[in-house]
């Protein structure tokens, strides 16, 4: 349904370039999740917001999407109006910041049912009544009067989703969509992210820094650092048998309930690998060529695929 | 055997909009020497309030604290030290890190300069850092150094206990983890006693040796981290132990959770856990439970469980 | 980026100007080729020629030269004014914001005071009642010019006061003085120092204003006010008399004006929004 092709995000100050996402491909099919998931800095975010056509100007993008059946260059921006908000919704990880504080929450979620569908301000109402109850906004006939610094974070948060949901989109995109939530929270709107996906048939592409978050809920998964991919497969290849030594570093350090961290205490101070496998200053395993050459990305058995020398 | 803290019914409360909170309300604990205390709770349970009244940061209105036989009520002692949940507004942003780290030395005035640039160069390797670090500003550093900047300021001061709050919450994975394992070897060398505030019950598995789970202001259940973890006795425990997301694809599990955070300006009557707990009684609502040894060291404060029991 | 790049060229303009306008003023003696006070009956009212670059004015004293040691009182009472003024704002500022209550309800309350009286008023009745002097110029305009700089630093101060570092500091056993001095100062001085800069010129202004009324520095010490109150006379017939007092008051103005909006851009003061 939704596949990206050699996107690419650079930005350019005055004499260096930062490429933040370096030719990324993937795809997701309807009725599917996608996690991708990374530090801060590895390009997962700009990944979303180039997706959405929300860049900030000064970031050159290259690279094309096909959705829903047509073809988008990401260089040319007027082509995203339609769709956000209407066939592709978006979760921000700051509910907060993302909610307009002069507006009640049940207007803000409105405003995309009139402008995309063409409801009248009472159809909308009574819509934003019946996705607030669905999300558990309760009790949704008085919430939708109330404006956002009235909410707690969790609620706020589901305020975001009604508004993201509202037009039935066909791609949901959840930038870390529970970060800032207590774990009960997280839990929660986990549940109906999961649940608008089963019940809509709609594919979302999932972003976090959680490993934990992502087993919960993708069917496929991609790594990310340094604004590439480093290794893809589904769920259980990645969390079970990770291949990449950046996957087994990213799993080996979430703290778990049931067992205590074993730490690879591995940091090659100093070393730079311009040019080389963005990942080769951090290896345990490096060798003379991780250093200079960017290596290929290698297509493995049942859809997985991988991007290291060593292996 | 001595007790290096001690807790006793201490409450906090302030008013906020016209409402009063209850921050703290009524809350004992202790801790011995060289030992690590998980402080855990969704946001709004009073855990990172009751670490401020520890480190004398606030006045409790009510009830004591003691540390090593003596009371410290809102006294600010050298010995504990608090490392603040964000360390980009905990270290002051004109000062160098050699100033920041060294600066309790130069308030205290015992050490020659000389005396003093040993000290924090040995706080330095003591958190891992580099000393080409030493003329930066905290903008120029990443999030995992700031806050071994933060530490190292703490630890200078030579402290006995050392309340973290929230120390790995805002840093990426890795850095986390490197962290981590950072303060389990910290607290073997130094015999420091830890308060380690967090929302994630995986952190505090990773270097506590007992748990205290607050809710509403109050301690619902504690004791050692193995009980806690392998027998969670208050429902709210299991609630939480429940949420947090395993990274196993098979044991996937998307638990059903009533309510939401409590509110601290509108605490239940009885237990005050009752609304949201899938086994409340009438009694829940009208009685708050006393607490109950369930196994030697392991309180619980549900009245579910006695009836349970018996 | 850019923003910053403009707010540099600014601050580099407007500090280039304030270093001409200072050198002139400090090489007074060495680069005017007059007395200021000399006068000559002859050549009055000289339009501007080789000898006289500015002309002369009513009593034949050579415009040039008395700008340029006009310029010396302007700058000083400029310079002095703002020192004094931020000195007591700063120090009061600093008072009611760290620690608050019934100091910081006194405080506040004071500024509203001084802050009600039209600054120029207030000058004009003091110099009215004392013998108009240097000192007593500096002194008013600085004792009335602070209200501002409090105000600004009571509220950086009140917003800085609950940052995590000030309480980490008393977490170490910091001291009242140590958290203002190394805490809170440091960090309240930015806009300060922009407020600071475009107080120069409002103090120029003031005293121009007030020796341009006859009340400030008195003839024949020649300063920028008092050179306007003389020629006010010969607008229609010596232009040059009026003019060359007023550029310069336009050209210091200008000057701090430009530095302290630079100032503010490359401190990141003000959110520049740049639009796509």
């Amino acid at each position: 349904m939704l596949a990206v092709k050699d996107l690419e995000i650079t930005f350019s100050e005055k004499n260096s370039i930062f490429k933040a996402v370096r030719k990324v491909s993937f795809s997701v099919q309807a009725g599917e999740i996608l996690g991708i998931v990374g530090e801060s800095g590895s390009g997962k975010s700009m990944t979303a917001l180039a997706l959405t056509g929300l860049l900030p100007p000064e970031a050159k993008v290259c690279g094309s999407m096909s959705f829903a059946g047509k073809t988008m260059h990401f260089e040319d921006n007027s082509q995203w109006q339609g769709l956000r908000g209407s066939k592709i919704g978006i979760v921000f990880q700051d509910p907060a910041a993302c909610l307009n504080p002069l507006k009640t929450v049940g207007k803000q979620v409105a405003e995309p049912l009139i402008l995309h569908k063409g409801l009248t301000p009472k159809e909308a109402e009574v819509e934003t009544i019946r996705l607030f109850s669905a999300l558990g906004i309760e009790p949704a006939v008085q919430r939708i009067h109330h404006y956002p610094h009235q909410l707690s974070g969790g609620q706020q948060q589901r305020v975001m989703l009604a508004a993201a949901i509202a037009c039935k989109p066909m791609l949901l995109i959840a930038d870390e969509p529970t970060t800032a939530l207590d774990v009960t929270v997280q839990a929660q709107i986990l549940r109906l992210l999961h649940e608008y996906v089963h019940n809509h048939s709609a594919a979302l592409l999932l972003i976090s820094h959680d490993l934990g978050v992502i087993a919960q809920l993708a069917d496929e998964v991609l790594v990310m650092c340094g604004g590439t991919i480093v290794e893809k497969g589904s769920v259980y290849q990645i969390m079970q048998k990770p291949l990449h030594p950046y996957t087994k570093l990213l799993l080996a350090s979430l703290p778990r309930l049931d067992a205590p961290l074993k730490l690879p205490l591995v940091a090659n101070e100093g070393l730079t690998a311009e040019g080389g496998c963005v990942f080769a200053a951090r290896c345990p395993h490096y060798r003379a060529i991780c250093l200079e050459k960017e290596p290929p990305t290698k297509l493995l058995a049942e859809g997985r695929q991988t991007a290291c020398h060593i292996l | 055997m001595a007790k290096l803290l001690k807790v006793k019914n201490v409450a906090y409360y302030y008013t906020a909009e016209g409402t009063r909170i209850r921050a703290v309300d009524g809350v004992s604990l202790s801790l011995p020497a060289g030992k690590a205390l998980g402080l855990v709770g969704e946001s709004g349970s009073g855990k990172s309030t009751l670490g401020k009244l520890i480190a004398g940061l606030l006045k409790p209105q009510r009830g004591c604290i003691y540390f090593a036989g003596e009371r410290i009520e809102g006294k600010m002692l050298p010995s504990i030290q608090y490392v603040f949940q964000n360390s980009t507004a905990a270290l002051n942003p004109r000062m160098r890190v050699k100033n920041l780290i060294e600066e309790g030395l130069i308030i205290q005035g015992k050490y020659r300069r000389q005396q003093r640039i040993n000290r924090v160069l040995t706080a330095l390797k003591a958190v891992g850092l580099p000393e080409t670090l030493l003329y930066r500003f905290p903008h120029e550093l990443s999030g995992g150094q700031k806050q071994r900047v933060a530490i190292a300021r703490a630890l200078i001061m030579d402290p006995r206990l050392l309340i973290l709050d929230e120390p790995v919450s805002s840093l990426d994975v890795t850095a986390g983890a490197r962290l981590l394992a950072l303060l389990k070897s910290l607290r073997q060398e130094k015999h420091l006693a830890y308060i380690l505030i967090s929302h994630d019950l995986a952190v505090v598995r990773q270097v506590c040796d007992y748990v205290a789970v607050m809710y509403a202001g109050k301690i619902v259940e504690r004791g050692k981290v193995e009980q806690i973890f392998s027998s969670p006795g208050h429902y709210y425990t299991k609630m939480l132990l429940s949420a947090h997301p395993s990274p196993d694809p098979k044991r996937r599990c998307l638990p059903k959770i009533i309510g939401e955070p409590v509110d601290p300006s509108h605490i239940p009557a009885g237990c005050r856990f009752h609304p949201r707990c899938p086994q409340a009684t009438f009694a829940c609502s009208h009685r708050p439970p006393a607490f109950f040894e369930i196994t030697p060291g392991h309180l619980v404060a549900c009245h579910r469980t006695q009836t349970q029991i018996f | 980026m850019e923003a910053k790049n403009a707010g540099n060229t600014e601050f580099l303009i407007g500090i280039s100007l304030i270093i001409i306008l200072s050198a002139l003023a400090l090489l007074a003696p060495l680069l005017a080729a007059h007395d200021p006070y000399e006068t000559d009956a002859q050549n009055w009212l000289q339009p501007p020629c080789k000898e006289h670059p500015f002309g002369t004015d009513r009593l034949g004293r050579d415009i040039f030269s008395r700008v340029l040691y006009g310029a010396r009182v302007s700058l000083a009472v400029g310079t002095l004014s703002m020192l004094m003024s931020v000195a007591i704002g700063f120090l009061l500022g600093m008072a009611a914001g760290y620690f608050g209550g019934v100091l910081d309800g006194l405080i506040m309350r004071f500024t509203d005071i001084v802050l009600v009286f039209p600054s120029m008023l207030l000058v004009l009745t003091l110099v009215a009642i004392f013998e108009p002097a240097l000192w007593l110029v500096i002194f008013v305009i600085g004792g009335t010019g602070w209200p501002g700089v409090a105000r600004l630093v009571r509220g950086e101060v009140l917003q800085l006061r609950t940052k995590e570092f000030i309480q980490s500091a008393r977490m170490l056993g910091a001291n009242h003085f140590r958290i203002m001095l190394y805490h809170l100062l440091p960090n309240a001085l930015g806009p300060v120092l922009v407020a600071a800069t475009l107080s120069v010129p409002a103090a120029v202004m003031t005293e121009a204003g007030v020796s341009y009324f006859g009340l400030g520095i008195q003839p024949p010490i020649p300063t920028w006010g008092n050179m306007l109150r003389g020629a006010q006379l010969y607008l229609r017939h010596a232009w040059w008399y009026a003019f060359f007092p007023g550029l310069f008051i336009f050209l210091t103005v200008f000057a701090f004006h430009l530095t302290g909006e630079g100032l503010r851009k490359q401190l990141g003061l003000t959110r520049v929004r740049r639009r796509g």
